[in-house]
C-alpha cells in the first residue's frame, strides 16, 4: 500500500467520522423523540442509497472517463470543498465563526420533533424522513469524497472500507455512550481532513491537466505540510482580531458544505 | 409525476449549487482559475508547481479574510 493510498484513507476516514457525528446527532434526536424502530429504518435506508451510489456512479466514473479529465474533475471538486472545510475552520479556530454545537443542534432538533404532531406508533413517519434525511445529507459529502479520492487514484474499494471503518467506529461509540458526541474534536479533525482535501484536489487537478509534480506522488505530503503551515498561520494572524465571544451567534450548519 | 421529478430536480440543482458555490462563491471562481492556470503552465515546469499552490493559498486568506467578523461592524451571514 502506497503512501498516497495510506493518507487517501485516513482523508476518508476523517471526512467521514465528522459527518457520521454530525448525522448520529440528528439520528439520536429522532429515535429518542419519536421511536427507535423509524430512526433505525430511515438510518439504514438512507445508507442503502448511500451505497448505491458509491457503486452507481463510482464504478462507471473509473471505467469509461478518461482518467486525466476524472482527475482535473475530481481535483476541482475535492479543491471545492478542501478550500471551504479549511476556510470555516480557520474561522471557527481563530475565534470568528461559533464553533459547532452537537449538544445545541441536538436540543434543537428534539425540541422542533417533539413540538410536530403526527403518530408515535410502531412506524412513524416523521422520525424515519428526518433520520434519513439526516443521515443523506451529511453522507452525500462523504460519497463525493469517497468517489473523487477513490476513482482518481483507482482505489475505490479502499476508500469506500475507510468510510464504512468510520461509520462503524462513530455508531459504535455512539451507541456504547448513548448520546450525542459532543466531545469529538470536530474543528481539529476538519482542519486536518480540509488540508488533505485541499492538497489532494490541488494535485490531482495538476495531474489531470499534464503539470509534472517534482516528485510525483511525494508532492502530496509536501502540498499537506504547506497547507498546514498556511492554515496555522491563517488561524493566528486572524485571531490578533476576534471580537468578543460573546459577539458570536451559534453556529448553523444546516445544508452540504458542513 | 412531472411534479415529483421537477421538486427532485429542483433539489438536485440546490444541492449542487450549495455545494459548489453556497456562501463562497470566491471559492468556486478560484478552483476554475485554477483549472485554466493549470492548463496554461502545463508546460513549465517551474511556473505550475509554484502557481497553482500560491493562487489556492490566496483563494483561501482572501475567503477567511472576507469572512471574518469585524469587531464594530455587523456580523456576516452565518454561514453553514
Amino acid at each position: 500500500m502506497s503512501s498516497a493510498t495510506v493518507i487517501l484513507m485516513l482523508a476518508v476516514f476523517g471526512a467521514c467520522c465528522v459527518e457520521a457525528v454530525e448525522a448520529l446527532t440528528i439520528v439520536l434526536a429522532s429515535g429518542t423523540t419519536r421511536g427507535w424502530r423509524s430512526a433505525t429504518e430511515g438510518t439504514a435506508a438512507a445508507l442503502v442509497v448511500l451505497g448505491v451510489l458509491v457503486g452507481a456512479v463510482g464504478v462507471p466514473l473509473i471505467h469509461y472517463v478518461p482518467i486525466d479529465a476524472l482527475r482535473v474533475l475530481v481535483g476541482a471538486l475535492l479543491g471545492v470543498l478542501g478550500l471551504s472545510w479549511l476556510r470555516k475552520a480557520i474561522l471557527r479556530a481563530s475565534g470568528h465563526k461559533a464553533k459547532h454545537d452537537e449538544d445545541a443542534i441536538y436540543q434543537a432538533t428534539a425540541a422542533s420533533l417533539r413540538a410536530s404532531s403526527g403518530t408515535r406508533g410502531r412506524r412513524d413517519g416523521l422520525g424515519f424522513a428526518v433520520a434519513f434525511k439526516g443521515v443523506f445529507l451529511e453522507g452525500m459529502e462523504v460519497v463525493l469524497i469517497v468517489i473523487s479520492l477513490g476513482a482518481s487514484q483507482h482505489r475505490l474499494g479502499y476508500a469506500s472500507a475507510a468510510a464504512a471503518a468510520a461509520v462503524v467506529v462513530v455508531s459504535t461509540v455512539g451507541l456504547l455512550v448513548s448520546r450525542q458526541l459532543s466531545e469529538v474534536p470536530e474543528n481539529t479533525i476538519k482542519t486536518v481532513v480540509g488540508i488533505m482535501l485541499t492538497s489532494f484536489g490541488l494535485y490531482w487537478l495538476g495531474e489531470g491537466a499534464g503539470v509534472r509534480w517534482p516528485g510525483s506522488d511525494l508532492a502530496i505530503p509536501v502540498l499537506i505540510g504547506v497547507f498546514a503551515a498556511v492554515t496555522a498561520a491563517s488561524v493566528a494572524l486572524l485571531k490578533t482580531q476576534a471580537p468578543a465571544p460573546a459577539r458570536l451567534g451559534p453556529a448553523d450548519d444546516g445544508g452540504v458544505a458542513t | 409525476m412531472s411534479r415529483t421529478a421537477v421538486r427532485w430536480a429542483r433539489a438536485f440543482g440546490h444541492f449542487w449549487w450549495d455545494f459548489l458555490v453556497g456562501d463562497t462563491p470566491e471559492l468556486f471562481v478560484a478552483i476554475l482559475a485554477l483549472v485554466a492556470v493549470a492548463f496554461a503552465l502545463r508546460h513549465d515546469r517551474v511556473a505550475d508547481v509554484v502557481t497553482l499552490p500560491a493562487l489556492a493559498i490566496s483563494a483561501l486568506l482572501g475567503s477567511a479574510w472576507r469572512g471574518r467578523s469585524r469587531v464594530g461592524k455587523r456580523r456576516p451571514a452565518q454561514e453553514g
